[in-house]
């Protein structure tokens, strides 16, 4: 079943639908959360969380909006959010150099609108580097996979991906040093 | 100011990221009802073991096509050398392509990668065959114009559909496998004193409905294992903060390693066509990448010599093996200004090391490869 139908039976009935999303997605939402806490946690933590995932999509359905976003995109961002909640927990933040970027003093980065701008931005940037390169990126810094599954799903070796990885940040820098 | 772009992407709304997941591929599910269970209905350590033997069928299963899926074995002898060793063989650095007087009639590529990129991200269709040897399209067009006594800086990469055989890699005295082995017992130590800790600071009733989670490492590790932690008062925090601590340690050490053997074992098996220039006199530079910390090697080398690249090749000496022409391609690189500047830097402000000579490019070239 496509998302258009997905969505259309979402009008109709709820539940089926809802199980119908299970069904299509639990493969992609499972490949989020593995690659995530795949090496931090273990395989009932992380079908756990799998179904924490489509629990608060359920809850949280009213917001969803189909205009702004794809269902899979929805999805994956909730996905993201619950494996780095809980990773965050697991393991220390460590302050890596090579991911900084520069921000113009004036940006009020307490301000909300401003931060999704400043996302909006960098994000637009990342797409333009285009592929391997800004899957890289995406999946290093936003769904904090490790080089070695970064390497293991794009078919590289690990030490390509960090070379491509350091290569990426230094055209994104580059690029949003005229734009911010 | 500076801000981390983790931090910056985390404030991304799903409409911003439409397109990026896009790259997920989706995995097989690993139960069959994704429905919260129970915890109590059924015994949870058998949903486990069942859950584990799911990932090993899938991972396994990956790994198996992974091999099938039109990979070829790279052709590794099995008397290669590490890389260290190879590398003392060539001892020229950029410093000396500087200084050298050609270095302003050097071709340089326009967007080819860095030579530091070992590994090729190059299309097989964007591969072509000039004089029995494989270069990339970009060297193919500039070849077809240029005069025999043009000169190229080139690199050697595997295509990119070469898979290089890790396990038998030697590092320090390990094979990959061996480290590979490592990294995973740190890992799977760590993460059982882990679960260990966790079970520790639950209360008695959680304990109660988690006691999967001592099955878990009785089974891994048995119960000496548990004995080692247990008090009269029961099990002692300390010791297993203590040892999670030391076991996390000797994960990040253990993987380090592996990480540092891969790096190198990437890079290993092109050296083997550089030596062999170095043998007829081509010149050789060994580059630096300080960000990366990768190694490589170019070569300056004209048109005419390549020509005869093939037909030299089977005329020398190889003592660390063939160089794989099938499986390999030549591409050009582009002006590495930042590796240039840096190697410059390091003899400019270390007295004691002696900057390299630059080879002779004129007397050094055998007859039988001289225009």
């Amino acid at each position: 079943m496509d998302e258009k139908a997905l969505l259309a039976l979402f009008a109709n009935d709820k539940s089926k639908a809802l199980e119908q999303v299970l069904k299509t997605y639990t493969g992609f939402v499972f490949a989020i959360v593995r690659g995530r806490l795949g090496e931090i946690c273990t395989s009932s933590e992380i079908e756990d969380c799998v179904n924490d995932v489509f629990i608060r999509f359920a809850e949280n359905l009213e917001k969803f909006n189909p205009d702004r976003a794809s269902l899979k995109t929805y999805l994956g961002v909730i996905a993201r959010n619950c494996a780095a909640n809980i990773a965050r927990n697991r393991l220390p933040t460590v302050s890596i150099d090579d991911d900084l970027i520069e921000i113009p003093d004036d940006y009020d980065l307490e301000d909300e609108i401003a931060k999704k701008e400043l996302a909006k931005t960098v994000i637009e940037q990342i797409k333009l580097l285009g592929s391997p390169d800004s899957e890289i990126l995406f999946r290093k810094y936003y769904l904090g996979e490790s080089t070695k599954q970064i390497a293991a799903e794009l078919k590289l070796s690990p030490s390509n991906v960090d070379v491509r990885a350091h290569r990426a940040m230094e055209k994104l820098r580059k690029k949003l040093g005229g734009m911010l | 100011m500076k801000k981390n772009l983790s931090e910056i992407l985390q404030s991304a709304d799903a409409e911003t990221l439409e397109g990026l997941f896009d790259s997920v591929k989706t995995k097989e599910n690993p139960t069959q009802n994704t429905k919260k269970k129970p915890k109590n209905n059924q015994p949870i350590f058998f949903r486990v073991v069942a859950v584990a033997a799911s990932f090993a069928l899938l991972i396994s299963g990956a790994i198996a096509l992974t091999f099938l899926l039109n990979r070829e074995k790279f052709n590794r002898p099995s008397s290669l050398e590490p890389s260290t060793d190879l590398r003392k063989e060539i001892d020229t650095s950029l410093a000396a392509l500087a200084r050298s007087e050609n270095v302003d009639r050097i071709i340089w590529s326009a967007d080819a990668e860095p030579p530091y990129i070992s590994a090729s991200s190059t299309p097989l269709e964007e591969l072509v065959e000039w004089n029995e040897i494989l270069v990339t399209k970009e060297f193919y067009d500039r070849l077809a114009i240029a005069s025999g006594s043009d000169l190229f800086a080139v690199t050697a990469r595997p295509k990119s559909t070469v898979v290089l055989d890790f396990n038998d890699f030697v590092y320090e005295g390990k094979t990959g496998k061996e480290l590979d082995d490592e990294t995973n017992t740190a890992l799977s130590l760590y993460e059982t004193i882990q679960l260990l800790k966790r079970y520790v600071l639950l209360s008695d009733e959680e304990k109660e409905q988690n006691e999967w989670m001592i099955r878990t490492i009785v089974g891994a590790y048995g119960t000496a294992f548990l004995e080692t932690y247990k008090t009269d008062e029961g099990f002692d925090l300390g010791l297993i903060s203590d040892d999670s601590m030391r076991a996390e340690t000797d994960f990040h050490i253990a993987q380090s390693k592996r990480d540092a053997a891969q790096t190198v074992f990437a890079t290993s098996a092109f050296p083997r066509l550089f030596v062999f220039w170095d043998y007829l006199g081509i010149p050789v530079y060994s580059g630096y990448h300080k960000a990366t910390d990768q190694h490589y090697y170019l070569a300056v080398i004209t048109k005419a010599q390549l020509a005869l690249l093939k037909e030299n090749y089977t005329t020398v000496e190889k003592p660390y093996g063939e160089f794989d022409f099938e499986n390999c391609y030549l591409s050009m690189v582009p002006y590495p200004e930042e590796d240039i500047a840096y190697a410059i830097n390091k003899y400019a402000t270390n007295p004691t090391t002696p900057v390299p000579p630059a080879p002779d490019e004129s007397d050094q070239v055998p007859a039988t490869i001289q225009e």
